[in-house]
């Protein structure tokens, strides 16, 4: 077999990518070019754990001593634990380390506030009021791209939607 | 070999999933469009942390409520433990689970319908990973069959979310809308005229991603790549779709203008090559993985442009997923080693093609 980069000398280096032991990707190399191969793995792109990482080491640090010693009741989990797994150790989470992640929330998606789909099992209430909210942000932001004339059928619709707030209507 | 419960996937061998016919628009560079929505459950630990325990209650809880309330039509549900390693693998090199599904051990398992186009993995990362795998670019009708899958899970099963975060998965970088779209293209005149890293630089700066074959952590094969939103939260779903679809025309019109250039210029012996391809994949008697990758890249660049009329994409792409390692050894039913597997590689090609 020839090497598949020079295709002259003779393959005589092999370099298999394994998945559970299973070869998915094969290179067979001469031994020069074999010598400038960077292994598959270094090649890769950044993982996202590795650039999460990265991300929450300089405003985690900040948070440490704020937060050190906070613990969730639900799981057990330990601010100082997520720091160094990353993850979350359940939902209840988000809530209790809340202060400490924010930003770190802010610096990975430019936000923190969901502006998606809502499940209908959270109560209507939430419904409204992340609505409501929605409306809000969309009032300033038309305000400080002075859209005057659109921020005033934002500011109706919020007025519409605390008076049916008020009614208890949906 | 290891043939524990092997017949749980023979289905696997028989049937390609709906996404291989490539009945999809734009088929002739979009290979697939996947959404995927990370969901999970209140009042449980996620995955990483959870007990055996707990972990079991939570796929014991998803996996009754599917079977009572049939929220995947014809569905197939696999728990991983039951499965050897040989047939986890198969259910990766199917674009069905992720190889961290397939590695870890515990309560994990996969539900899926019968045209391998909805699909479930239960603790996961998350306790629910939700996928819709689709041929071409067909982004909104994907959404539209997993925002209602989604919605019928939901009915049952009570999902961990905040009014200010979203959706709640165990990384912060899934939160909110807990989805990640991706489009996974065939551009191998961007990659060999090296355009490909211009293009990815700016998916870079807009915050998407471009990934290998297999999802995180993978490099391009055979000049295969995916195209991932790296932003989930802050954005309603149809918005990160519309974006998507922003972008992806321009890339195809790109590569679709670097492909006449190539084929126009007899210095790239494009033609050449696409025909050696094709020949060496019908008559070689053993063919390495690495090879496989590069020749169906081309013979696929020698469809779509018309060159070759006896072969179809559908074919193409079936090949691309039957000729896999773990594939391979599950057709030959035994293990393989490399060189064992790169004859088999061949043996099924020429079987396959011997009817065109």
């Amino acid at each position: 077999m020839l090497c598949e980069k020079c295709q002259k000398k003779p393959a005589s280096v092999h370099l298999s990518h394994l998945i559970n032991n299973n070869v998915v990707q094969e290179v067979h190399l001469c031994k020069d070019c074999a010598q400038h191969v960077t292994p598959a793995n270094t090649k890769q792109s950044l993982l996202l754990p590795e650039l999460l990482a990265g991300l929450m080491e300089p405003i985690i640090g900040k948070m440490v001593k704020e937060m050190g010693g906070i613990k969730c009741p639900a799981c057990g989990m330990t601010y100082l634990e997520f720091k160094k797994l990353g993850r979350f150790g359940c939902a209840e989470d988000y809530d209790v380390f809340k202060n400490g992640i924010e930003q770190l929330i802010e610096k990975i998606h430019g936000t923190n506030q969901h502006r998606g789909k809502i499940p209908t099992h959270v109560s209507k209430t939430v419904h409204k009021e992340a609505e409501l909210k929605k409306l809000q942000q969309e009032l300033e932001q038309m305000v400080k791209e002075e859209k005057f004339e659109e921020a005033a059928q934002v500011r109706d619709k919020i007025k519409e939607y605390k008076k049916k707030k008020t009614n208890g209507k949906p | 070999m290891e043939n524990r419960n092997s017949v749980k996937t023979d289905v696997f061998m028989s049937q390609a999933g709906e996404w291989l016919k490539a009945a999809g628009p734009e088929n002739d560079i979009v290979i697939s469009s996947r959404i995927r929505l990370a969901r999970n459950l209140r009042g449980y630990p996620f995955t990483s942390i959870g007990s055996p325990e707990k972990l079991a209650e939570v796929e014991a809880l998803i996996s009754a409520k599917l079977e009572e309330n049939k929220i995947i039509p014809d569905m197939t549900y696999l728990k991983l433990k039951d499965l050897t390693q040989l047939e986890r693998t198969l259910l990766v090199e199917r674009h069905l689970i992720s190889k961290d599904h397939a590695e870890k051990n515990g309560s994990r398992a996969l539900a899926v319908d019968k045209n391998e186009s909805l699909s479930i993995m239960v603790n996961e990362e998350d306790h629910m990973r939700l996928q819709i795998l689709k041929s071409g670019l067909q982004l909104t009708e994907s959404w539209k069959e997993i925002d209602e899958l989604d919605n019928r899970l939901e009915k049952e099963l009570p999902y961990a979310f905040s009014p200010q975060f979203g959706y709640l998965t165990a990384c912060p970088t899934n939160v909110g809308t807990g989805m990640r779209i991706s489009v996974m293209l065939h551009l191998p005149a961007l990659t060999v005229t090296k355009q490909v890293e211009k293009v990815f630089q700016s998916l870079i700066r807009i915050k998407f991603i471009v990934r290998g074959l297999y999802g995180e952590g993978t490099y391009a094969t055979g000049d295969f790549y995916q195209i991932a939103n790296q932003i989930s939260l802050g954005y309603a779903e149809k918005d990160i779709i519309t974006e998507i679809y922003n972008i992806i025309p321009e890339i195809i019109k790109y590569e679709r203008t670097w492909r006449e250039k190539l084929l126009a210029d007899p210095t790239k012996h494009l033609e050449d090559r696409i025909w050696r391809a094709y020949g060496t994949l019908r008559y070689a008697s053993s063919i390495t993985s690495q090879e496989i990758a590069e020749f169906l890249s081309v013979i696929r660049v020698g469809i779509t442009v018309g060159l070759i009329k006896d072969m179809d994409i559908k074919t193409l792409n079936e090949i691309f997923i039957f000729s896999q390692p773990a594939h391979l050894q599950k057709m030959e039913k035994k293990t393989l080693n490399a060189g064992e597997r790169d004859i088999a590689r061949a043996k099924y090609l020429r079987k396959k093609l011997v009817s065109l």
